[in-house]
């Protein structure tokens, strides 16, 4: 009936990556590209279905964060029909949200980008995973990373209905309300967390920021572009994840526009080129002068290094505090070196979880009115939320019904696409010199990479759980010298 | 009565083993939909308290969240390999997967990893874990629907898997 194998290889290549970099004449990097068969099917596929089912088809895009694409697409919705959720019901969602968001930076931090520094970039490849990480910080904190992450996906699981890809979000509020005795569980849960990013920063601090060659990693040329910035803050210019303005600044700080989600074709144009599906995005006042970076390039980035940069500040103390010290160690705003992320995201943990406790002690929270339902013909809507990767944005248009006749989406990895080609190709520049091809390219151009927590795909899932990348250099007469697969 | 209370308390004292299968897939994505097809239709087969049957799309990290606390994990997945034909089912055991270290992946750890390091924190893992693959001719259209014989695969798939539930329960 079936056939039982010792693993062939498997091929499952939806979502992969492939970096491709040539050499000149000499030898020396002349240009690198990651190339992706992205994800836009899924607008196409979109047109014709009813709006309403879009909170729970977007959120298939990614297997990571499902509740980015829910949340956002609720939003959407209730854009798309003109209805105002209640305060309770936006509360519920943006608790939930942040839950998400804590867990998120979480799992990026000890799991995947964080054991470069952790571990150590110079660390035997085998080392720089989670075990490795634990072997640094002691067996106790890791079971504290696991018992933080099953709490804090408890939330989810609880008022979203599911953890993976929840079903909460629904046009004008959400599907469940706040209770006393949920109330009072969580509450636990996001006063823990706070203590837990005090404890993560608290281990950045030791381990990273007292360590002089980490700091020079951080701080080298090789991990560094001038680029604009984007991301959500609130009324008062403060970090925000779940709602506000889209705020841009320059390359020295400064403030270059700032919009509602509604305006975003007045400000954000897409290229393609023709060797990725991946398009990308760049600011349209400034217009795409290829994968530069400086004033008159609109190439933007987004996600924390970006986030902390648009701000003026974190929404609460303690983020806050973390948020000062960060500018005053690295240089002042803005900072744009890409592996400063790492700490950046650690800082906006922080938020997350205070933003956690402000939510569910908020008296409002219980309020059993959760559903605003007084909707409108629809015809367009715009969201936005900040992924934990950066800036996402749905856009739908629909018939009078609310069928899909057209959608747009701008994933967070999508606006990050020109600077992560960049980004590697710097890398790339920094480590290939005369046709030789050092043997720390890999771990040097994944870190490059890895900052970004990119996300290349919907739902990507090797059985042996790795997004496939393949790394081929090329010399000056187009002739594959070396390739390096990851699957 | 007393006497026959006795045996039936008895007999809810034993401990059943906790059995999870997960179908793994995108259920927009043509064929990589086959394990979630197949869960769903065990879940109308098989209600027994002690087997939970699941579906969505997971890595590794979430792997973990998902099997902690069970005795045995089946998961039901679609695969493609070089010289497979669309339909074929398999079983793959995952001491057979390659701990490919560190990956370039922003979603997670890799499966092999995600095992190990339960292990490591003496997690409840399962003492066995199976996967159910099938090979699979399309996983980048978008349809709600498998390729046809990818789908008539699914009917023998879930006997396959039914066989294997039902020889836990006269196991035990």
């Amino acid at each position: 009936m079936y056939k039982e194998i010792t693993i062939d290889p498997i091929t499952r290549l939806e979502g992969h990556g492939k970096i491709d970099i040539f050499l000149d004449d000499k030898g020396d990097v002349a240009h690198a590209c990651l190339q992706v068969p992205e994800l836009r099917g899924y607008e196409r596929f979109a047109v014709g279905r009813l709006a309403e089912e879009m909170p729970r088809i977007t959120e298939t895009i990614c297997g990571v964060c499902p509740t980015t694409h829910h949340t956002c697409s609720g939003k959407t919705l209730d854009d798309l029909y003109g209805v105002e959720p209640p305060p309770a019901a936006k509360k519920i969602r943006e608790f939930v949200y942040n839950a998400f968001m804590f867990e998120d930076h979480n799992l990026h931090f000890y799991f995947l980008g964080g054991p470069d520094f952790i571990v150590g970039p110079a660390a035997p490849k085998a080392e720089r995973n989670i075990v490795g990480v634990i072997g640094k910080v002691g067996l106790e904190i890791g079971k504290k990373v696991i018992d933080i992450r099953k709490r804090t996906r408890n939330i989810i699981q609880t008022m979203g209905g599911r953890v993976v890809h929840p079903v909460h979000c629904l046009p004008g509020g959400v599907s469940k309300p706040m209770t006393t005795e949920l109330q009072a569980e969580f509450k636990k849960t996001a006063e823990d967390s706070v203590e837990f990013a005090k404890f993560s920063l608290q281990a950045f601090d030791d381990i990273v920021l007292k360590n002089k060659t980490y700091v020079d990693l951080i701080l080298s040329d090789i991990y560094t572009h001038k680029t604009y910035y984007m991301g959500l803050v609130d009324d008062n210019n403060k970090v925000s994840f779940y709602d506000g303005w889209i705020r841009v600044v320059d390359q020295e700080g400064k403030e270059f526009a700032k919009f509602k989600a509604q305006e975003y074709l007045d400000h954000i144009a897409e290229g393609v080129e023709s060797w990725t599906y991946i398009k990308f995005p760049y600011l349209k006042n400034v217009g795409w002068k290829g994968f530069v970076d400086g004033k008159d390039s609109g190439v933007y980035r987004v996600a924390p290094l970006a986030r902390l940069n648009v701000s003026d500040g974190m929404a609460t103390p303690l983020a806050q505090e973390h948020y000062e010290r960060y500018y005053e160690t690295l240089g002042g705003k803005p900072v744009h070196r890409t592996l400063a992320t790492h700490w950046a995201r650690l800082i906006e943990a922080m938020q997350a979880a205070e933003r956690m406790v402000e939510l569910i002690n908020d008296p409002e929270i219980l309020d059993p009115n959760i559903r605003n339902m007084d909707f409108q013909t629809p015809k367009k809507g715009l969201g936005v939320i900040e992924a934990p990767r950066g800036t996402l944005f749905h856009h739908y248009e629909t018939d009078e019904r609310g069928r899909l006749t057209k959608a747009n989406l701008i994933v967070a990895t999508v606006n990050n696409s020109a600077a992560i080609n960049m980004s590697i190709e710097k890398a790339a520049r920094g480590l290939i010199k005369g046709n030789k091809v050092d043997d720390g390219l890999l771990n040097m151009v994944e870190m490059a990479f890895r900052a970004y927590d990119p996300c290349l795909a919907c739902a990507t899932h090797t059985v042996n759980g790795r997004t496939p990348l393949e790394i081929s250099i090329y010399d000056g007469s187009q002739k594959l010298l070396r390739s390096i697969k990851t699957f | 009565m007393l006497a026959q209370s006795v045996p039936y308390v008895a007999s809810a004292c034993v401990v059943m083993k906790k059995v999870l299968v997960y179908g793994v897939g995108n259920p927009y994505r043509c064929d990589d939909a086959v394990g979630i097809k197949a869960a769903e239709e065990l879940a109308k087969k098989v209600q027994k308290p002690n087997i939970d049957i699941k579906w969505g799309s997971i890595d590794g990290v979430a792997i973990l969240d998902e099997i902690v606390g069970y005795d045995r994990v089946i998961f039901v997945d679609s695969i493609k390999t070089e010289k497979g034909k669309p339909g074929d089912i398999y079983k793959i055991k995952p001491s057979s997967l390659q701990d490919t270290g560190s990956s370039f992946s922003s979603h997670g750890i890799n499966f092999v990893s995600a095992l190990a390091f339960g292990k490591k924190f003496n997690l409840k893992m399962p003492e066995q874990t199976e996967i159910y693959a099938v090979e699979i001719a399309d996983n980048t259209s978008f349809s709600e629907e498998c390729t046809e014989k990818v789908q008539a695969s699914i009917p023998k798939l879930v006997e396959a898997i039914m066989e294997e539930i039902e020889a836990i329960g006269n196991n035990e």
